[in-house]
């Protein structure tokens, strides 16, 4: 016997971002998803971002397959840090993120930063309701990395180039990598970023306080229709 | 479940142990095959001899490695011993600029008549579920 089923396998992973998506909303919050490689500097970045940005309005829910490392780094800085242990998994599921929604102060919060488990691919795959997705690059890793995983870097809406306190050292061609970018995406924007030396800082937190300012007036006008 | 280590919540996830190597396609056949179970379920059938899939082009989806994925999680199950047809999907976009519709290649998605790269997705974005044979 056959059955034609013709179901989108994504759909019950997508109905929950979408869930996620209507309480972030509800709540004021802007929820950006940091996806990279393992070691391109996601949790770097936040303890960097957090004490300027507003320590005491972001949380943080990190994906990794184990330890709580990450979580307890990014705790002094951050409302409520929040360790999810995925065991073998590579990313983050929807439903992970709903379950841990009921336990956070939401209603304290403006920033939710999910630090996604280190993968150029599977995360790209499964939304989690964010309302952002934040691609981080880092000089080390080389200048092909966006034609090698153009899928993930096609949906950025924002793509940091961290640790470019090295491009004086490594062989990297950031003009190289701009080409990429260009055939996939023309609306993505490029920001060198350095957390140890500061470069890209002020850029980063205005695009945050501007991206959550768009967030919350698209609320604000939905409210008053 | 949580608990506290410190000031941290840590929040434990477990699922089906997998290879490195088919990490990607194993996300997905991790999700597809309960679908599969649950539709043969309601359809009365016995076992589940072919899962036919259809892979957009975007999905980065490698029909092999979907394969041995599917294998490695079938074991126990009514779909043990089936067959997985991976349909591969071209892409179709539509650039918001100039509304040209036109297949990109999945790293170059610059609009053949305005050379913008900034598209409406129509179509190789999704992974569908399209048909179970098995016996009733």
């Amino acid at each position: 016997m056959k059955v034609n089923v013709v179901k989108n396998v994504l759909r019950a992973n997508d109905i929950v971002a979408q869930e996620n998506r209507s309480v972030f909303k509800d709540k004021g919050v802007l929820a950006l998803n940091l996806i990279s490689s393992p070691g391109s500097g996601k949790t770097t970045l936040l303890e960097k971002t957090l004490p300027v940005l507003s320590p005491d309005k972001s949380i943080v829910l990190v994906g990794d397959l184990e330890t709580t490392r990450d979580a307890e780094r990014v705790a002094p800085h951050a409302l409520n840090a929040t360790q999810i242990n995925t065991g073998l998994s590579c990313h983050l599921y929807a439903n992970q993120i709903a379950q841990s929604l009921s336990a956070l102060p939401l209603d304290d919060a403006q920033y939710l930063f999910i630090e996604n488990v280190g993968n150029m691919v599977c995360p790209g795959e499964f939304d989690l309701g964010e309302n952002l997705k934040i691609i981080l690059l880092s000089v080390p890793e080389g200048d092909d990395k966006v034609a090698k995983y153009p899928t993930i870097f096609r949906v950025a809406d924002l793509i940091l180039l961290t640790k470019c306190e090295l491009l004086d050292i490594l062989p990297f061609d950031v003009q190289r990598v701009k080409e990429d970018l260009a055939k996939l995406n023309s609306n993505t924007t490029l920001l060198p970023f350095s957390s140890f030396k500061g470069d890209g800082m002020d850029v980063w937190i205005d695009w945050l306080k501007q991206k959550r300012q768009e967030s919350i007036g698209a609320q604000a006008k939905f409210v008053t229709e | 479940m949580f608990y506290s280590y410190h000031h941290i919540f840590i929040l434990p996830f477990t699922v089906n142990l997998f290879t490195l190597e088919i990490m990607h396609e194993m996300s997905i056949v991790t999700v597809l095959i309960d679908q599969v179970i649950d539709i043969a379920q309601r359809n009365r059938l016995k076992d589940v001899q072919v899962v036919v899939l259809v892979a957009g082009q975007l999905r980065q989806v490698v029909p092999e490695m979907m394969q041995e994925a599917f294998k490695a999680v079938i074991p126990g199950t009514i779909v043990e011993g089936a067959v997985l047809r991976v349909e591969a999907e071209a892409a179709l976009v539509r650039c918001r600029a100039c509304q040209a519709e036109y297949q990109p290649d999945v790293d170059d998605f610059i609009c053949r008549s305005c050379q913008k790269a900034d598209v409406e997705i129509l179509r190789g974005n999704d992974i569908i579920l399209k048909t179970i044979e098995g016996n009733k």
